[in-house]
C-alpha cells in the first residue's frame, strides 16, 4: 500500500518553485526565540547608551581638552597602525600565501597569536621585549634614545601588534583565492615580479586590502588592554579614546557616554563602508 | 636570426611524465592534438616558462630558454613567447585597451605611446571603435575577449606564439570569426606558432603539421596526409578521418565544391568549411528511407581494415570517408568497387566558418 503524504506536503508538490514557497514560511519557533534573545543582547547596550546621551551638552563634551586629545591620539595611532599593516602586513601575507618554506606554519601561528592572546598579555609581552629594561627596548633606549612605553610610539606599537593580524589574514586569503593564471599571463607579457605585483596582484586583491585596512583600523581604534599595559594611561600622551572612556566612567559619566557615542558612530561607519564594498563585489 | 623552435622536453609531475621532442621552423604552425590529460597544457607551460623541464632543452631562434644540463632557465618575462590562453585570461581590472597595452608598458613604453600602439592592434583584430577600448573583460563577448587576448600577445612582437585551446570557450559563430582572424594573423607572423587543441577540424584549418600527444608521449608527427593515410593510433585515426568539405552555403543548403548539394541544419550565408565525422556517415545497400535528407549513390574506392572498425572511402560525386564496424562490413559485403548508398543527417554536418 502507498504511504500517504501529509496533506500539506502533498499540496505543495508540483506547485510554485520550492524556494519561493519556503521563503514565505515563518521561521520555526525553536529558532526564532533564541535568535530574538541574541538580537536583544546585541541591541540593548546600544539602546542603553543612546538613551543616556546628553545630546544638549554633546558639543561641549566632545570639544573638551581630554576628549580632543584622546580623539587625536586615537586617530594618529590607528591610522599609523593601518599604514604599518599595509607596509609590513601585506608583504607578510604575500609570503605566507605564495612561498613554501620550512616553518611556515610557525610563522602563521606567530602572526595569528595576537588575535587570540588576551590584549593585556600582549601588552605585558611588549613590555618585556620593548620596555626600557626589555630585550630590545634597553638597546633601543641606549643606542637611539627611543623609549616606547609612555609615548605615542608605544601606543602605535601596541595597537599595530594587536590589529595587524587582521590585515595579514584578510589579504592572505585573497591572495590564495586569486587565480594564478592572471599573474602567469602577465609574466608571459614580459612583466617582472615587481610589475606583476604592482599592476596585477595588488589591483586584483585591492578589495580585500581595503577590507583588511578597514578591519585593522577599527581594531586599532578600539584597542584598550595592550595599550594600557604597554604604553600606560597618560592624558595627552598615551590616553586613547577607549582609555579616556574608562577613566571618564569613574569621574565624568556624561563625557564617557559622549566618547562612547563617537566610537559607536565610527564603528557603524566602518561597517557601512565594508558593506558597500562587499555589496559591489557580488 | 630566426631558426625556430627546437625542443626536447622531459618533465615529471605528480606521477605523470611528459617526453616530447618538438621542432617548429619559423613561419610554420604546429598543432598539438591529444585527448584530455595527454599533457598538452604541461607542454604549453614548459614552452611559456611557467614550468621548468627536468631533462632536455628548449631553444628558440638560437637562444637557450631552458636547459638543466647547462643550468639555464629563462623566466617567462624574458622568453618573448606570446601566449593566447584558454578563456583569454584578460586582466579583469583593466579595459580592453589597457590589457593590450600591458606588455608594452611592462617593456618600458610610455603610457601614451603604449595606448596608441595598443589601439592600432585592437583595430587590427577587428575591435576598433564601438567604445570597446575602455570596456572591462566581463563586458566583452567570448569572441571579443579572445581577439583582445590575441592582440595582447602579438603587440609585444614575440619570437613565438602559443595558442592554448583558443576556441574552447566560444560558440560556433564566434569560433568561425576568430578562426578566420587567426588564419590571417598567423600568416603574417614570422616566428614558430603552436596551436594546442583537441578539435581536429580547427587544427587542420590552421596548422601545417601535427603532433599527436597521448599520455605524455608523441604518438605521431606529420602532415595532415601522413595522419590521414597512416594513423598511428586509434585517437589519430579518429582525428584523421574527419571529412572537411568546402563550399558555398545559402540558407540551409550547402553547395560543395564540385557541385554536390547537402542539406545542413544551420542557416549560414557565404563560403564555408564544414566537418562531418566518419561515424556520422551511414552506408546502405538499398536506398534508405526516413529522415536523412542527404542521400546519394556511389561506389567504394578503398576499404581500410583496422582491428575494431573499417574505414570506407567512397568515390564521386562527393568523396567521403565513412566508418563502420567489421560486422557491418561483412553483413553489407563492402568491397572496393561495390555500389552503395551514402546518407548523412543534416544535423551531423558541422559548419566551421563562414569566411
Amino acid at each position: 500500500m502507498l504511504r500517504q503524504l501529509p496533506p500539506g506536503r502533498r499540496m505543495r508538490r508540483g506547485t510554485a518553485t520550492p524556494g519561493s514557497r519556503r521563503a514565505r514560511r515563518p521561521p520555526p519557533i525553536f529558532l526564532l526565540i533564541p535568535a530574538a534573545a541574541g538580537l536583544v543582547l546585541f541591541a540593548l547596550p546600544v539602546v542603553g547608551l543612546a538613551a543616556r546621551v546628553p545630546w544638549r551638552d554633546l558639543p561641549a563634551l566632545l570639544t573638551g581638552e581630554i576628549a580632543g586629545e584622546a580623539l587625536r591620539l586615537s586617530l594618529v595611532s590607528s591610522v599609523a597602525a593601518t599604514v604599518l599593516s599595509l607596509v609590513l602586513g601585506v608583504p607578510l601575507a604575500w609570503i605566507l600565501a605564495r612561498s613554501a618554506f620550512p616553518g611556515r606554519s610557525v610563522v602563521r601561528g606567530l602572526v595569528l597569536l595576537p588575535l587570540v592572546l588576551p590584549p593585556v598579555v600582549s601588552g605585558a609581552a611588549l613590555l618585556f621585549a620593548l620596555g626600557r629594561r626589555g630585550l630590545v627596548g634597553g638597546f633601543l633606549h641606549r643606542a637611539a634614545g627611543l623609549t616606547l612605553p609612555f609615548s605615542i610610539w608605544g601606543v602605535i606599537a601596541a595597537v599595530t601588534f594587536v590589529a595587524m593580524p587582521l590585515m595579514v589574514v584578510t589579504v592572505e586569503g585573497a591572495l590564495r583565492n586569486l587565480d594564478p593564471r592572471f599573474e602567469r599571463a602577465a609574466e608571459t607579457l614580459g612583466a617582472g615580479p615587481w610589475t606583476v605585483l604592482r599592476r596585477v596582484t595588488l589591483p586584483m586583491a585591492a578589495p580585500s586590502v581595503v577590507a583588511g585596512a578597514a578591519l585593522t583600523w577599527a581594531r586599532a581604534l578600539g584597542e584598550f588592554g595592550a595599550t594600557l599595559t604597554f604604553a600606560g594611561n597618560l592624558q595627552g600622551r598615551t590616553q586613547t579614546l577607549p582609555l579616556a572612556v574608562f577613566v571618564a566612567l569613574e569621574s565624568d559619566r556624561d563625557a564617557a557616554i559622549a566618547l562612547s557615542l563617537v566610537m559607536v558612530a565610527v564603528s557603524l561607519a566602518v561597517l557601512a563602508a565594508l558593506r558597500e564594498h562587499w555589496w559591489r563585489r557580488r | 636570426m630566426r631558426t625556430g623552435l627546437q625542443a626536447r622536453i622531459a618533465v615529471e609531475r605528480n606521477g605523470f611524465s611528459l617526453d616530447v621532442p618538438l621542432d617548429i621552423p619559423p613561419g610554420h604552425t604546429a598543432a598539438v592534438l591529444g585527448p584530455n590529460g595527454a599533457g598538452k597544457t604541461t607542454l604549453m607551460e614548459v614552452l611559456a616558462g611557467l614550468l621548468p623541464i627536468e631533462r632536455g632543452y628548449v631553444r628558440l631562434d638560437g637562444r637557450t630558454l631552458d636547459d638543466p644540463s647547462e643550468g639555464v632557465f629563462l623566466a617567462p618575462s624574458e622568453r618573448r613567447v606570446g601566449v593566447v590562453f584558454q578563456d583569454g585570461v584578460l586582466f579583469p581590472h583593466m579595459g580592453a585597451l589597457e590589457n593590450v597595452a600591458f606588455g608594452l608598458r611592462a617593456a618600458g613604453a610610455a603610457r601614451r605611446e603604449a595606448r596608441r600602439r595598443a589601439a592600432g592592434w585592437l583595430e587590427a583584430v577587428g575591435l576598433g571603435g564601438g567604445g570597446l577600448a575602455e570596456r572591462r573583460p566581463r563586458f566583452l563577448s567570448g569572441g571579443q575577449a579572445q581577439r583582445v587576448a590575441l592582440a595582447r600577445a602579438l603587440v609585444t612582437d614575440p619570437a613565438m606564439l602559443l595558442l592554448d585551446e583558443p576556441f574552447s570557450a566560444l560558440d560556433i559563430t564566434a569560433r568561425a570569426g576568430l578562426r578566420q582572424l587567426l588564419a590571417d594573423h598567423l600568416a603574417g607572423f614570422p616566428g614558430p606558432r603552436l596551436l594546442i587543441t583537441h578539435d581536429p577540424a580547427e587544427a587542420f584549418l590552421l596548422a601545417d603539421h601535427f603532433v599527436i600527444l597521448e599520455a605524455g608521449s608523441v604518438v605521431q608527427v606529420g602532415s595532415a596526409d601522413d595522419i590521414r593515410l597512416r594513423p598511428a593510433s586509434r585517437y589519430a585515426a579518429d582525428l584523421a578521418g574527419v571529412n572537411l568539405l568546402t563550399g558555398i552555403s545559402s540558407g540551409r543548403l550547402l553547395t560543395v565544391e564540385g557541385g554536390h548539394r547537402l542539406q545542413v541544419a544551420e542557416s549560414v550565408e557565404g563560403r564555408v568549411i564544414a566537418a562531418v565525422h566518419p561515424r556520422a556517415i551511414s552506408i546502405h545497400i538499398d536506398r534508405p528511407s526516413g529522415s536523412p535528407r542527404n542521400v546519394w549513390q556511389t561506389n567504394i574506392r578503398r576499404v581500410d581494415r583496422h582491428a575494431d572498425r573499417v574505414r570506407v572511402q567512397t568515390g564521386g560525386p562527393l568523396p567521403v570517408t565513412a566508418e563502420v564496424t567489421p560486422d557491418a562490413r561483412s553483413a553489407l559485403d563492402l568491397e572496393e568497387g561495390s555500389t552503395i548508398w551514402v546518407s548523412i543527417k543534416a544535423t551531423e554536418i558541422r559548419i566551421l566558418n563562414n569566411s
